[in-house]
């Protein structure tokens, strides 16, 4: 595609979104900054429809960030984001997105956290069917029994379930995700993450997920594709096409030389970045100077 | 096993008085009651004769009490007619009120100087001009109470409003909420915890402006009891009225308490 603005970054209005393709998910030369610091610098990728994209980074990579600039939720310093080739310029209800914890509001009950998004993506339906679609989204992630629950009284993982129930009730094509399992125990994360994959790939057509994670083992289990983000300032240091066959199993993933071959890679590009941080002196000094 | 004789007696079954020793501590919380009592009791017997009409003996009182207990409930039926519209007036205006400004921009801007200002007037010097304003005792009453407990509620509300968590409002942004279903269904929920509190500084405000608006122009009421009892100088009654005023305030606040329980279930 046509870079068609190339110079400061400033100049780049995000609400104009000529040149951007007609389809899928699309970033060019994405530029943030917060309180004068540049937070992501140069950022541009394409994600296709229906691909899983995991995003990786250390913390301080901004991938938190540009996860919320992709949801609408920041505007972008310089650069543009368009899906579908329409600018995005604000939250949609095209793109559903998961926060790390506390996506659902404590003081409603599971089934009408959901209902709230069922009401949202098709208006006009009456409450009791709103809740009865909010139960079938609900079972979904096996929490069928659950909705009469308070979010309180449901562990993390039923709750980062609730979410992913809620934003399948949205209907969005995008699905972004924020570190969703990061606050789960080992054994809940590899059962949400099979349960993620699973919902994925039964829906058709597929949603488009943006999955930010800072597991290198969550990300490559996932992903069609892995993104890798440096850090200060969050830039796109690598990219690694994962062909692993799906369905894919943890435990037969995580076996294979090809993942540690993969998961090799990827150290490779985080050590290669350390390295140039070091040198940039932006690297912690031995007196503490940097942190 | 090796425990010492000291550690042994630290850690071994409490002695057997231990019965009395637990009815008696969870009762300390009565001792400043009874020592209140003692020293009442004892200063309405041992002054000189010519001050002890102003300390009726406890049981006087008491008997006072029981007298005009008929009187008190009608004077509280009086004052819960002040009362409830002029608080539950308040409480809807200063909640809503305060979490429509605490999410509107602009609106913070063009009324927040305003609340600053007379936001702190104390309410008592409402209550000549009231009275003179509006038409009857019971109307300018009511405006008083609504004053005085509009500010705490209202100030609350809007506080409670401004510090709606970061998460909340992008789960709100993220399912398209439209500012309306935002003030409904997120940000009134969030402040709940602050109006609550605002409340309750406002029903403490109600009880004051409620009785000191009584001691200006009311025919009945608790606030009217006390001051017509003093005016015959029948102390036991009055000193009844003080307590038994003091009672429905604590029963008020009570309530108020655990509604606030019951309404706010979640952690916050």
């Amino acid at each position: 595609m046509s870079i068609l603005n190339a110079n400061s970054p400033a100049s780049a209005s995000p609400a104009s979104a000529d040149g951007a393709p007609s389809q899928g998910l699309w970033v060019d030369k994405l530029y943030f900054a917060y309180d004068k610091v540049t937070v992501l610098e140069d950022i541009s990728l394409t994600v296709k429809e229906g691909e899983f994209v995991s995003l990786l980074g250390a913390s301080g990579s901004g991938k938190t960030t540009l996860l919320r600039l992709l949801a609408g939720l920041e505007r972008p310093a310089g650069g543009r984001i368009s899906w579908r080739g329409q600018a995005v310029t604000g939250p949609s209800l095209q793109r559903g997105t998961v926060f790390q914890e506390y996506s659902l509001f404590p003081w409603f009950r599971l089934r009408d956290n959901v209902a709230l998004a069922v009401t949202k993506a098709a208006p006009g339906r009456s409450k009791n069917e709103c809740r009865k679609m909010a139960d079938d989204y609900l079972a979904m992630v096996g929490l069928g029994d659950a909705g009469k629950k308070y979010p309180h009284e449901l562990s993390g993982g039923m709750r980062q379930r609730g979410a992913i129930a809620r934003t399948l009730a949205l209907g969005s094509p995008v699905l972004l995700m924020d570190e969703p399992f990061g606050a789960l125990d080992p054994a809940n994360r590899i059962r949400l993450q099979e349960l993620l994959l699973g919902i994925w790939m039964e829906s058709f057509p597929r949603r488009t997920v943006v999955f930010v994670t800072h597991d290198i083992d969550e990300a490559i289990f996932l992903g069609d594709r892995v993104l890798i983000l440096g850090s200060s300032p969050g830039r796109i240091i690598g990219e690694i096409k994962l062909d692993f066959s799906r369905p894919r199993s943890s435990a037969g993933l995580f076996a294979s030389d090809q993942f540690r071959s993969v998961r090799a890679e990827i150290s490779g590009y985080y050590s290669r970045d350390a390295y140039r941080q070091m040198h940039a002196g932006l690297y912690v000094t031995s007196s503490g100077e940097g942190i | 096993m090796g425990i010492k004789k000291s550690e042994r007696a630290f850690i071994s079954p409490a002695p057997k008085n231990s019965r009395l020793f637990s009815v008696l501590y969870s009762l300390r919380g009565l001792t400043l009651f009874a020592l209140a009592l003692a020293l009442w009791g004892s200063a309405s017997w041992l002054l000189p004769a010519k001050h002890q009409y102003l300390f009726p003996a406890p049981w006087t009182t008491a008997l006072a009490l029981w007298e005009s207990l008929p009187e008190l409930l009608r004077s509280t039926w009086s004052s819960f007619l002040i009362l409830i519209p002029g608080y539950f007036l308040a409480v809807v205006l200063g909640a809503g009120w305060g979490v429509v400004v605490g999410s509107t921009k602009w609106l913070q801007a063009l009324f927040i100087p305003f609340a600053r200002v007379a936001a702190p007037v104390p309410p008592t010097v409402y209550v000549p001009y009231a009275i003179a304003l509006l038409p009857n005792f019971r109307s300018s009453a009511i405006a008083i109470v609504l004053v005085a407990a509009f500010w705490p509620v209202f100030l609350n509300s809007l506080a409670g409003t401004v510090a709606v968590s970061e998460r909340h409002r992008d789960n709100a942004r993220v399912l398209g909420f439209g500012p309306f279903e935002y003030l409904r269904l997120v940000a009134f929920p969030a402040a709940l915890p602050f109006i609550f509190s605002g409340m309750h500084v406002g029903l403490g405000m109600s009880f004051i402006m409620l009785t000191v608006s009584e001691l200006f122009g009311a025919s009945s009421g608790l606030g009217r009891f006390v001051q017509y009892y003093a005016d015959f100088a029948d102390y036991p009654r009055m000193v009844a009225g003080i307590i038994y005023t003091g009672l429905v305030t604590f029963l008020s606040m009570t309530a108020l308490g655990s509604l606030e329980r019951r309404v706010i279930f979640w952690p916050h």
